[in-house]
């Protein structure tokens, strides 16, 4: 449940465009809710292929008409699964189509940058004053910007395919818990091989974007560690305001990023606190070090049931724990 | 339904960079399950299919990771092939490949939920069935003697000793279409990644029935070729895909890719020309902020674009993370699956130390969650080496 909140928050949060090109995780939780029947059909069109639903619904009512045996209950299951599974590997591709094409257009645009910035190297070269100051800070701000705007797109569709990918390995392992299947394990090996999750390209590329920039702007450098401290409490606190004055320096689509930014931050510093139930894999017991304010699985709430009988009755002695 | 060895043999196809094998692809009857299993039905086998135009030393300009479908049925196989190459190189074990058969062994002596894996499994690896009358033993005869036929037969006899039989015929069925996978690791793994040759290798057996709609993955190498091949042409303007295509001299790529690429890349060029010459109430107010740089009553641009920037980094920096331990986490999870395989063939051959086996129980109990932390630390040890092929396979991907 906390992933899924995260995960609409972040939708909420995120480019506008993008916001239907990520996993439909919450209909497939009220699929596997209602499993093993079909959930009540909605028109959320959510989904895909609406037909999905309306399959199911067909092949079990009709299984329903049958006596009760366990091919009834049998039924269903494997039409959920038949479903399920198509519904994923529909979903598989709507991230590779709109991830390999993002990848394509930043391709493109970054060779382009590159380009531009070519061209006003020889420019400078080849005149020794150049003509217009003006002219040639404007462009230089601007392919600055672009840059900036790129390297945001770019790490924004990292993180789509990151929380894409979180979001299948939670819904399969719903699915494998709420069925007693089998599918997440052989479905994840599928799902690392996918092209919307072999991002070493577009990792690539977003290093040489900032190498670009460290290149160009190298005062960046300087300047950022004596401002680091502002940078970290700006973009906590002061966001709004920063949003509301730079809006007309940055430019609608610089704010749209950095605002999405700011949200898959949040999102991924959500998923990175502890969940109710302790996992030595989960991200919060690997981070958990870094992080003081998680709320761990020691001093939750639930902590009782981990804590031995005497520390909980040294605890209830003591008042109660902080 | 004819998917299943289109799917297999475009499985063998992402696996396999450099090669061609093309499996005769015969349509194959399937029950409704496995047809609702293995395939989007919906789509004419048009599936994207993903041509990767790099190679793994990253100067060539192509090769090509083409699927059937993105779909799980065939990328199972595909999975299933790199897990094992993955673990051939590290493990040099056979028993590797059968890691989803291990798959059965964290249920708690549930034959429904045995009934739903096997559903799973069957479509491409199979486990023991019990839905006998469901799922139509004689296409996985057909798909098991297709993989047989094209892999290596004496392999496959070594299965039957090491796989648990299940009393059901339909298993041995399985076991073999399972037996026949393993073989083909071990040729992709002595054919090494794409070399330098910028040939691509066709989607063969899927282009019969798709629509040519496969997705090309342009990396900047592709993409530079594109670009000096419509200079050379005249600039964007003047190009025509044909030209660039036959100037490109890049196989599998088809007109249809140099089109949508063209237009993107007209599309780029054109939008920075206008914002050069035109547009001056945006260029204004940058230049006001510039000349201001007053930091108290607003933030300058390159105060705003740095800490953009500042932003940006973090973020990338906090993903990257995440996915290593995304991947770390799967990669355990795999291992804990080959650790059950290695238990279960132990056993069946009767020859499973003492020592295993009370941890096994463990991790029959944990497997789901993976809780088990006496585990953990271990894990992390011996999964260092199963980690390391992965920047391999990181790299072949590429």
């Amino acid at each position: 449940m906390k992933f899924g909140k995260e995960f609409r928050t972040h939708l909420e949060e995120t480019l506008p465009e993008w916001r239907d090109k990520f996993l439909c995780y919450k209909p497939l939780k009220k699929l596997l809710k209602y499993y093993p029947y079909p959930p009540p059909s909605d028109d959320s069109g959510q989904i895909d292929s609406r037909q999905v639903f309306a399959d199911t619904t067909n092949l079990s009512s009709s299984a329903a008409a049958d006596d009760d045996d366990d091919d009834d209950v049998a039924r269903p299951a494997e039409d959920l699964q038949g479903s399920f599974v198509r519904i994923l590997n529909e979903e598989l591709e709507k991230f590779n189509d709109f991830y390999v094409d993002k990848e394509e257009d930043f391709v493109i645009r970054l060779q382009e940058l590159k380009e531009r910035i070519e061209k006003i190297k020889e420019k400078n070269c080849r005149n020794g004053e150049f003509a217009s100051e003006s002219e040639f800070s404007e462009e230089m701000m601007d392919i600055r910007r672009d840059l900036v705007s790129i390297h945001g797109e770019m790490v924004l569709l990292k993180n789509y395919s990151s929380l894409n990918f979180a979001g299948l390995v939670k819904i399969l392992k719903k699915y494998d818990k709420r069925t007693g299947g089998l599918l997440r394990l052989p479905f994840t090996q599928v799902v690392l091989h996918q092209p919307f999750f072999t991002t070493e390209p577009l990792t690539r590329l977003v290093r040489e974007c900032e190498a670009n920039l460290e290149l160009l702007f190298p005062s960046e450098a300087e300047v950022v560690e004596s401002s680091s401290n502002t940078v970290s409490t700006s973009h906590q606190n002061n966001s709004p305001r920063i949003s509301a004055q730079t809006s007309s320096t940055l430019g609608d689509e610089n704010l749209d990023i950095y605002r999405s930014t700011l949200a898959a931050m949040r999102a991924i510093r959500g998923l990175q606190k502890a969940s109710s139930t302790y996992n030595p894999l989960s991200f919060s017991s690997l981070l958990k070090n870094e992080d003081d304010e998680t709320v761990t699985a020691e001093n939750s709430p639930n902590s009782e049931n981990l804590q031995s009988k005497d520390e909980s009755e040294k605890e209830d002695n003591n008042g109660p724990s902080p | 339904m004819e998917a299943r060895p289109v799917q297999r043999s475009g499985s063998r196809e992402l696996s396999n960079l450099a090669r061609t094998s093309s499996i005769p692809s015969t349509p194959n009857p399937s029950s409704a399950p496995e047809a609702a299993f293995m395939r989007p039905d919906h789509k004419p086998l048009g599936q994207q299919t993903y041509h990767l135009l790099s190679s793994s030393n990253g100067g060539s300009v192509g090769h090509i990771c083409s699927s059937s479908s993105s779909g799980f049925s065939t990328n199972l196989h595909y999975s299933s092939m790199v897990s094992h190459e993955k673990h051939y190189a590290a493990a040099s074990s056979n028993n590797d490949s059968s890691w989803c058969n291990g798959g059965f062994l964290d249920f708690p002596a549930d034959h429904q939920a045995v009934h739903n894996s096997s559903q799973i499994e069957d479509g491409c690896i199979g486990i023991g069935a019990a839905f006998d009358d469901i799922q139509k033993p004689n296409d996985w005869q057909e798909w098991a003697d297709h993989l047989i036929t094209d892999e290596d037969p004496l392999l496959s006899t070594n299965w039957n000793d090491l796989l648990i039989d299940t009393s059901s015929n339909l298993d041995t069925k399985d076991q073999k279409s399972l037996q026949t996978i393993p073989p083909q690791p071990q040729t992709v793994q002595q054919q090494p990644s794409p070399s330098v040759s910028v040939e691509l290798r066709p989607v063969s057996t899927t282009s019969s029935n798709s629509n040519n709609k496969a997705r090309m993955r342009w990396t900047p190498e592709l993409h530079e070729a594109f670009v000096e091949a419509v200079n050379s042409l005249g600039g964007s303007d003047r190009a025509t895909p044909k030209g660039v295509l036959k100037k490109m001299k890049v196989e599998g790529l088809t007109i249809y890719h140099v089109k949508s690429h063209l237009q993107k890349y007209r599309t780029a060029r054109y939008r920075p020309e206008p914002s050069e010459s035109g547009s001056p109430e945006k260029k204004l107010t940058p230049l006001e902020h510039i000349t201001a740089l007053d930091l108290k009553g607003g933030i300058g641009i390159t105060e705003a674009l740095r800490l953009q920037m500042e932003v940006q980094k973090q973020l990338h920096e906090q993903l990257e993370i995440q996915r290593n331990l995304q991947l770390r986490i799967e990669e355990q999870g795999k291992y804990l699956q080959m650790m059950f395989e290695k238990q279960n063939s132990g056993l069946g051959k009767g020859t499973a130390s003492t020592s295993d086996s009370p941890s096994k129980s463990e991790q029959e109990d944990n497997k789901k969650t993976a809780d088990s932390e006496e585990l953990a630390p271990e894990e992390t040890r011996k999964c260092q080496e199963p980690e390391s092929p992965q920047p391999k396979r990181v790299k072949t991907d590429n």
